[in-house]
């Protein structure tokens, strides 16, 4: 009788947290890789190349994780989710691997916006795929042996925030309107988030930031030149993709691996991964910034007003010092050329994201995959 | 048409493994091999983790490749 029961068991899906415990090796080695994900970038600060090595093992390790030992139907998306972030460096190491050396440490914050981007062009390659438009014949290559499951749920739950009923479009108009409110409340919050952060950082005479304020000209709008203007182009959308991925893919998929404990490891995974190898100090801010802006996802059923919100901090923090200081000397044509490129980035990811052509149209981000998770 | 080639020209020429990585390349076989061994529902799982990682890995690989054997063949 029971090793019957073990056989039911062990033949029904992984669905909740219970189920998980029993067969996995233990939810205690998820909170290993967020800080294997810290030792990475530290070793990569001191000793540049040898960083990618410990990267590229994350990534193995993640992998074997999820495909080797990991019980045959668990489907949650944790575990890649958390294989993105080396990948983005080893991703930044092939591009050029000046780019990660100390100086363009800083780039590591566009990570997400790589991420995003590529993550974007794969959900449109699948959902071309899935609609069967004689336009989108090309990308039936997919199709080919190798390719023959397209899964849905892991690419489709980048674009949580763009879910209607996450955004109240599904809802009667008073509803949207005040949901809209909402977010627009809590994307104003930002700019009081920037500041607070503009004057700890500016109490501490920069210095907490280390590593950043050796190359303070990308986190200053005052220095518009070269690379300072595509960091400075991109800070709206890269808080917006930052927070796709982070409070989107990972919060999500811990929520659902780790259960309420899902908040603190979104958080200390945002931590780990985004430049904390500075200081103690921006350690800690992150980590409380990071579960605020969870608790206010879950509480508001979306991320765009974080997401609005984290850009209004981006864009006040790096203009505090410059205004403080009356050396805000930027040209008019510059900001046009720099609003124009991000805007154009910007609204072409999103219309990759939002684009569900043909039957695909059911396949709606994290509904989706949790109802098909069931199926 | 020089405008757009001058910031390739400006790559390394030579194209070597330690130029490209090879930390990806290792991470990229990997992948591939453990998708070859997988069946079921781990071969699903090995997909996904190939199109996550490995696409946008390879991708960016084979752009940095053919933009260095540009570079090459520019000089």
């Amino acid at each position: 009788m029971q090793a019957e029961s073990q056989g039911r068991n062990r033949a029904r899906p992984i669905e909740t947290r219970r189920d998980f415990q029993r067969f996995d090796i233990g939810l205690a080695v998820f909170w290993v890789y967020p800080i294997v994900i810290l030792l990475s970038d530290w070793v990569l600060m001191l000793f540049a190349p040898y960083g990618l090595i410990l990267y590229a093992a994350l990534i193995v390790a993640l992998t074997f994780h999820y495909v080797v030992l990991a019980p045959a139907e668990f489907t949650g998306w944790l575990l890649p989710a958390l294989a993105l972030l080396p990948i983005t460096r080893l991703i930044l190491a092939v591009v050029d691997q000046r780019l990660i050396t100390k100086d363009f440490l800083p780039f590591f914050a566009a990570a997400p916006l790589v991420l995003v981007l590529t993550s974007a062009g794969i959900i449109t390659l699948l959902r071309a795929y899935a609609s069967g438009s004689p336009a989108a014949q090309w990308a039936r290559w997919f199709a080919q042996p190798r390719f023959t499951s397209p899964r849905f749920e892991l690419p489709a739950a980048f674009a949580p925030g763009r879910n209607p009923s996450g955004l109240g479009a599904s809802r009667p108009i008073g509803r949207l309107i005040l949901n809209g409110l909402i977010q627009f409340g809590i994307a104003l919050s930002g700019v009081a988030i920037g500041y607070m952060f503009a004057v700890l950082y500016g109490a501490l005479g920069y210095r907490a930031l280390g590593v950043v304020a050796h190359a303070s000209g990308m986190m200053r709008l005052d220095a518009v030149s070269g690379p300072n203007l595509l960091f400075s182009a991109g800070l709206v959308l890269l808080a917006v993709c930052e927070e796709l991925v982070f409070r989107g893919l990972v919060l999500k998929g811990a929520r659902s691996t780790l259960g309420r404990a899902g908040k603190v490891f979104a958080a200390v995974v945002w931590m780990a991964s985004g430049m904390s190898f500075v200081s103690p100090v921006y350690m800690v801010s992150m980590f409380a910034l990071g579960l605020l802006f969870s608790m206010v996802v879950e509480w508001s059923g979306s991320i765009w007003g974080v997401a609005l919100a984290h850009a209004a901090a981006n864009i006040t923090m790096s203009m505090w010092p410059a205004i403080t200081s009356g050396t805000l000397h930027v040209s008019p044509s510059l900001w046009l050329y720099a609003l124009v490129v991000s805007a154009g980035v910007g609204v072409l990811s999103i219309l990759l994201l939002a684009w569900r052509p043909g039957r695909a149209s059911d396949t709606d981000g994290l509904d989706y995959a949790l109802h098909t998770r069931n199926a | 048409m020089s405008t757009i080639l001058t910031p390739v020209t400006q790559l390394p020429a030579t194209v070597s493994l330690t130029d490209l990585a090879l930390p990806a390349v290792v991470v990229l076989l990997v992948l591939l091999v453990l998708r070859s061994l997988m069946t079921g529902a781990r071969a699903r799982r090995a997909n996904e983790m190939l199109l996550i990682a490995g696409f946008p890995l390879g991708l960016v690989f084979i752009i940095t490749v053919t933009l260095k054997l540009i570079a090459t063949l520019a000089r």
